[in-house]
């Protein structure tokens, strides 16, 4: 009995935290912090970059079909009943790909045009049709 | 637990944050015009928003850390 009331007895935790905070506690917990913000951005971004794919993903499943459905040239769903204006400019472009055919009728046409900044490619394969009296 | 609960806590504003914002920049084709100016979106927006989180994250660890000591001076009885 006398040994367990002398360990019986109670402190603020207070006191004994302060006590036995080393700089190495700190050091690591910011050392894992600075992991954890690493993560977080990293995933972060991620998601942000990888949203246009998920986003036909979605698409996809929604209206039925595999989520492997390959998209269209632009990486949109041209059957998605919510895309409507991706819809106008992907039938602007059947339209114009229909004038390519008839070339005596274009003034300017500009095929697969590329241009890059050393390793940074800004124009990847670019067409151009400029139709007679549309200057 | 402290930095991991601090990371949660920045996982749910600060990464859905981030990732929304560059979703919509992606959305608009706000990207693609960068790359068109030739200019790399990369560093802009992934490596400053990166640097970010891992300056702020362990700032934000030692805030809630002295929130927490400070919080053993009122809360604990003998």
């Amino acid at each position: 009995m006398s040994i367990l009331k002398k360990r019986a007895v109670f402190t603020p935790l207070s006191l004994t935290h302060f006590s036995s905070i080393h700089f190495i506690d700190y050091f690591t917990s910011v050392i894992k912090s600075i992991v954890f913000g690493f993560t977080i951005g990293i995933v972060g971004t991620y998601k942000g970059f990888m949203l246009l794919r998920e986003h036909v993903a979605w698409q996809s499943r929604q209206s039925g079909r595999s989520s492997g459905h390959v998209p269209d040239l632009y990486g949109r769903d041209a059957h998605c009943p919510d895309c409507q204006l991706d819809t106008i400019f992907i039938e602007m472009e059947k339209q114009s790909i229909k004038h390519i055919i008839n070339r005596s009728e274009s003034a300017i046409i500009i095929r697969d045009l590329y241009k890059s900044f050393e390793d940074l490619d800004v124009l990847k394969g670019v067409n151009l049709n400029v139709f007679k009296e549309k200057m | 637990m402290g930095p991991l609960v601090t990371a949660l806590i920045c996982a749910g504003k600060v990464g859905s944050s981030i990732g929304a914002e560059l979703g919509s920049m992606k959305v608009t084709e706000q990207i693609d015009a960068m790359e068109v100016s030739a200019i790399n979106p990369f560093k802009y927006l992934v490596v400053t928003r990166v640097t970010a989180t891992m300056i702020t994250v362990p700032i934000l660890f030692i805030l809630l850390y002295r929130c927490r000591l400070t919080g053993f001076l009122f809360k604990c009885p003998y």
